[in-house]
């Protein structure tokens, strides 16, 4: 990197950004492992569950 | 890092913070679940967690702590961790879709102000060096008088911002040796906590002089304030982790299960502590000084002593390269030398750790709309799609530039949500001015204002339009 000048290296970080982002934008290419109707299941009983101890507590 | 000049270390430094901005593809992602939870875990556990006890200990009993320090935090987190799987969809972290919601100068801001905010907690870590130092000269019969307090609060501000002047190889082996000891330390902590008093004595301790439902609210503010106020740093995982699934549990559970266990640790301390000498103490130097036989202080004073110059060091590695990556033309070692400055000027100051509670509320003040922003402009304004484009700055993909930079509908309620925040209670005086919005919590509050108000002018026409002018973009 020593020699390169501050808009050699942005053009070249646009360049990296711009060629992930095709990448992403492809047809194929296959996204991480999405968040399903399950773990949302889940997400709802955990946050309600402690939303429930935490009203419990005012109890205690 | 031997050898290595100025501009390597700038070099590299710019590096990352550049590169911190490539979205990383799915077959780049280097964490699954369990290994996203040890490196959200280690940012979570700090000696201020042991602060964060004590300061709990003063408000309920121990029950109550327990409640609110694992099941208040869990349920905040639920909240506002869950717009983190749109970072591990895209690959991107959270500063990079906050440009959607803030623009991107508005982003630089919200930086600023999230470090003024955010970088108190590291004069809690230097004055618990202080107090750790002269239990440790206490040990051999020196007693260090209180002026020197300062000077060596602001010596552990020095060494940390050395560590974090070398660059990352010093970060990595700091971090490397820091978890470890912190882990150690409270496995130490709690074992001596329960070896000197009977175990009743902390499970149905109940502080003197409180009652009423306040102090059980103030409790559970406190704990939605501690961890809504570590988003910013947690940030930069989640788009490095392998599921959405993975990214969301593991900083939910990081942070509610291992930081939280850190945090009863410190009231079982302070609790103890109370037990045996009539006094509270948030400082862990001063338990083990106290409570165990003098080799063993001994060699736990010295971790403590490490562990709070490796937070430091970290610390200001974390937000030096936040800083760099929103103001790329400033110097990395310039910016952490300016934050060692905030630093020893709070030290010089010394009274973050009596104003705790309120430097949380504080903190929390700005965090929470933060976090209600991310939440409703995820699910209920953008539901679920972003211009990747635009967000990653790419020329001639300008959805997000708004006006001349900054979103001036987010910007105006962040500042909305802290004048709900400061409507419910004054976190200077302590004073409660509105009861019933009270029961919400200021934090809880601020969340749910800034949020309902925020999708409510999403649905004004012009509103809409200007918040939603990256419809055309999405490509993914």
């Amino acid at each position: 990197m020593r020699g390169i000048s501050a808009s050699d290296y942005e053009q070249r970080l646009q360049r990296e950004i711009e060629a992930k982002v095709e990448e992403m934008e492809r047809p194929g290419y296959v996204f991480p492992r999405r968040f399903s109707r399950g773990d949302a299941l889940l997400w709802a009983v955990v946050a309600a569950g402690s939303l429930a101890l935490v009203l419990l507590g005012a109890w205690l | 890092m031997r050898g290595r000049t100025p501009e390597e270390v700038e070099r590299r430094i710019g590096q990352e913070a550049a590169f911190g901005v490539v979205p990383v593809l799915s077959g780049g992602r280097v964490y699954g679940f369990l290994d996203a939870l040890l490196v959200l875990s280690g940012y979570c556990i700090a000696t201020w967690s042991y602060t964060q006890g004590a300061y709990l200990a003063t408000l309920v009993g121990f029950r109550q702590l327990l409640i609110g320090a694992f099941f208040g935090a869990i349920l905040m987190l639920c909240i506002y961790q869950l717009p983190v799987i749109l970072s591990v969809r895209y690959g991107i972290d959270i500063w990079i879709w906050l440009r959607a919601v803030f623009g991107p100068a508005g982003v630089g801001i919200m930086a600023v102000v999230i470090i003024l905010i955010n970088y108190p907690w590291y004069a809690v870590c230097a004055d618990l060096f202080a107090s750790s130092m002269s239990n440790l000269a206490a040990l051999f019969g020196v007693v260090i008088p209180q002026g020197l307090h300062v000077l060596l609060g602001i010596a552990c501000v020095l060494l940390g911002t050395f560590i974090a002047w070398r660059g990352i190889g010093a970060i990595t082996w700091t971090t490397r040796i820091l978890v470890p000891v912190l882990l150690a330390v409270g496995v130490l902590v709690v074992m001596i906590g329960f070896r000197a008093v009977p175990p009743a004595a902390i499970w149905d301790y109940r502080p003197a002089g409180q009652a009423g439902i306040v102090p059980y609210l103030l409790s559970i503010e406190a704990n939605f304030a501690f961890v809504v106020t570590l988003v910013g740093g947690m940030a930069g995982v989640p788009r490095l982790v392998r599921t959405e699934r993975a990214g969301l549990w593991a900083g939910v559970l990081g942070q509610g299960l291992a930081g939280s266990f850190f945090v009863v640790v410190g009231a079982v301390m302070a609790i103890a502590m109370q037990h045996v000498t009539g006094q509270m103490a948030e400082d862990p130097t001063l338990m083990l000084a106290t409570l165990a036989a003098p080799a063993l202080a001994l060699c736990s004073l010295l971790l403590v002593a490490f562990a709070n110059i490796g937070t430091q060091a970290v610390g200001a590695y974390l937000y030096g390269v936040m800083l760099k990556s929103t103001f790329q033309t400033a110097r990395y070692r310039v910016v952490i030398l300016i934050l060692a400055a905030y630093v020893c000027a709070l030290c010089v100051w010394g009274r973050v750790i009596d104003y705790f509670g309120s430097f949380l509320t504080i903190g929390a003040c700005i965090y929470a709309p933060l976090a209600a922003l991310l939440f409703a402009d995820f699910f209920l304004v953008r539901r679920q799609r972003i211009d990747l484009r635009a967000a990653c700055g790419l020329p001639g993909h300008t959805a997000y530039r708004y006006s001349r930079g900054f979103n001036w509908v987010g910007l105006s309620c962040v500042a909305a949500g802290v004048a709900m925040s400061q409507a419910v209670y004054n976190p200077v005086t302590g004073a409660i001015r509105c009861m019933p919005l009270f029961y919400l919590t200021p934090t809880g509050f601020s969340f749910l204002g800034t949020g309902l108000l925020y999708w409510g002018l999403s649905r004004v026409p012009p509103i809409r339009r200007y918040l939603l002018q990256d419809r055309g973009g999405l490509t993914v």
